[in-house]
């Protein structure tokens, strides 16, 4: 079973309450102090006016003109942003039955899309049935973290987020699957990320065969895409530097990108970077070693 | 070297190996402060001037040099997943370059603005398909062909200008590139989905995110005001604001949920938009009219 409560309480507290109570009670690396928030959170999701008076107001407004005020993806109201936590409201569709939309919708909606977060979620039903979703549990600390990589996923179970109902996405550990709710329904969001800033690694799976997907976030990801610019670049004055990148500390999926990237470089002496990779400290860059050593 | 949390090729200090970037940049930058959005293809020689300069080249390696000093790197203009470097950005100019890469897609989009495209990297392929000339752009109409346009070549160091109100550009790329693009924060009326085999049209989306946004609030607001019980006056004011959006599909979206909630409020609205510029909500509003036979 996922973690979930349906709290019992009538009364409604403030945005301001809430935010109060959270900057006091919760922490990242707690999930009891994190699910203490769960009867604060049902109160605050008692309030008929949060939303209309969210939207009504001044901050909001700008949505109208700019678009992209206050807002994580286009679902998506954020209402409060701390530190270390966040509040938002989210919407829930069915997606429209015409040709191209159904993919369209599940991109907007992330239906059928199996993921896990890299912070901490506690969500409430606000208004409607609210969205079904598949809960899996993962043991994030057996992750290398590659595409293709075999994870073991155990399903927990499928439930949906009516009005009212408060769920624990634990972070790194719970892969959902949003699956499109019966009515039009909204949810809010506790999101608390982690109190260094750091960003772990966020996957999509493939739940027929328990395997990692994509990556949805990674940390360092910035380094990636300056050396995938190198590659294509193709200048052979780039090459001590990258080669610096791959002999770095750097995170191993930067310092293999960065041996693929001098390999490219490199050209004909490609054989001599992969022969540098054949020490490194991770299994993942020994064995890309070996592999292109053995080939050539 | 400059600190990579800020954009160091922009500090007017180092203008000496990015004179050609700053200039642009700060022109463009300048202009936009009319307004008027101006002509993209205005930029035209200063953006090949900027590709033939070198100086994102340049950018990339002193970028490469401080990442092997072990320099932290996460700025906020250097996407960490979509391989895309938002090299300048002003209230209404984008300034970026991105990995273009061969792709098996069934679909193929217009363009949400007016853009130049040059390319760093290896050559690149693409059709220049035309909207027929009688097209309202406006105005969806599922199954709309495109004219076939002829293939063309952006080979490295070439530029093309593309525009939104004609052009639909289906690109073929069979290894990855590097392409730089230089657009006008002019929205389209409606980004066009088409089909890759027929060329013709599927489905449009918003261009850019506020009329998606204004779509959702007036939606949810019908749905708060009649689920959840809250007084009606605040959404009734928000969504009467909303029928006078710039965006066809907000303003009847807004028109809908006032007619859900108060009739009586939304009558007039509803009339007024008999006259509504564009014809899906006229037509939509005068057969609302006529069925509820209301004058």
């Amino acid at each position: 079973m996922a973690i979930s409560v349906t709290p019992t309480v009538r009364g409604t507290i403030s945005l301001d309450e809430f935010i109060s109570f959270c900057r006091a009670n919760v922490r990242y690396d707690d999930e009891d102090s994190i699910m203490s928030a769960a009867e604060p959170l049902a109160a605050l999701a008692n309030d008929d006016m949060l939303l209309v008076n969210a939207i009504n107001s001044d901050l909001f407004r700008s949505i109208e003109n700019r678009g992209n005020a206050r807002v994580l993806s286009t679902q998506s109201l954020l209402l409060h942003i701390d530190p270390i936590f966040k509040v938002r409201a989210n919407i829930w569709k069915k997606p429209i039955e015409r040709p191209g939309t159904p993919y369209h919708d599940n991109a907007v909606y992330s239906y059928e899309y199996a993921h896990n977060h890299n912070f901490q979620l506690l969500t409430v039903g606000y208004l409607g049935s609210g969205y079904w979703t598949d809960i899996h549990e993962c043991s994030p600390e057996k992750i290398v973290g590659y595409i293709g990589e075999r994870v073991e996923l155990r399903h927990l179970e499928r439930t949906s987020l009516p009005q009212g109902k408060v769920l624990l996405y634990r972070t790194l550990k719970d892969v959902h699957t949003q699956r499109p709710p019966e009515e039009f329904s909204i949810s809010l969001n506790l999101i608390i990320g982690h109190p260094t800033g750091e960003v772990a690694d966020q996957y999509n799976f493939d739940l027929e065969t328990s395997t990692i997907q994509r990556m949805v976030s990674m940390p360092l990801g910035s380094y990636l895409s300056v050396l995938t610019f190198a590659a294509i670049l193709d200048s052979r004055s780039n090459l001590d530097a990258t080669v610096a990148v791959a002999t770095s500390e750097a995170h191993w999926r930067v310092r293999l990108a960065a041996f693929q990237c001098s390999a490219i470089l490199a050209k004909s002496e490609a054989r001599t970077v992969w022969a540098k990779a054949v020490g490194d400290p991770h299994p993942r860059i020994r064995d890309a070693a070996a592999t292109y050593l053995s080939r050539s | 070297m400059a600190t990579l949390d800020e954009r160091f090729y922009l500090d007017p200090k180092n203008s000496g190996r990015f004179g050609t970037l700053q200039s642009l940049v700060t022109s463009i930058g300048r202009s936009s402060d009319s307004t008027e959005p101006g002509n993209v293809s205005d930029w035209h020689s200063a953006f090949c001037a900027l590709l033939r300069s070198r100086e994102l080249e340049v950018a990339i390696a002193e970028i490469l040099v401080a990442l092997s000093r072990e320099c932290p790197f996460e700025p906020n203009w250097m996407s960490a997943l979509a391989e895309e470097w938002f090299i300048a950005d002003g209230p209404r100019f984008s300034l970026r370059a991105f990995v273009a890469k061969p792709a098996n897609d069934t679909v193929f989009t217009s363009l949400p603005y007016d853009c130049l495209v040059g390319n760093l990297g290896p050559a690149v392929h693409f059709t220049r398909h035309k909207f027929p000339p009688d097209c309202n752009r406006e105005v969806f109409e599922r199954g709309l062909r495109l004219q076939r346009g002829v293939f063309e070549e952006l080979t490295p160091l070439q530029s093309v200008v593309f525009s939104s109100a004609t052009d639909a550009p289906e690109y073929l790329v069979t290894e990855a590139t590097l392409l730089v693009e230089l657009s006008l924060k002019a929205w389209a009326p409606l980004v066009w989905v088409f089909d890759t085999t027929e060329k013709s049209a599927l489905m449009c989306t918003s261009s850019y995110e506020a009329p998606v946004r204004n779509h959702a609030v007036a939606e949810s607001l019908q749905h708060l005001a009649s689920k959840r019980g809250a007084p009606m006056e605040p959404s009734l004011d928000i969504l009467k604001r909303l029928t006078f959006n710039k965006h066809h599909h907000v303003r009847w979206r807004a028109l809908q949920s006032l007619c859900a909630l108060d009739f009586e409020v939304a009558k007039p609205y509803l009339l007024r938009a008999r006259d509504d510029p564009h014809p899906l909500v006229s037509d939509a509003a005068r057969k609302a009219a006529q069925r509820l036979a209301i004058t």
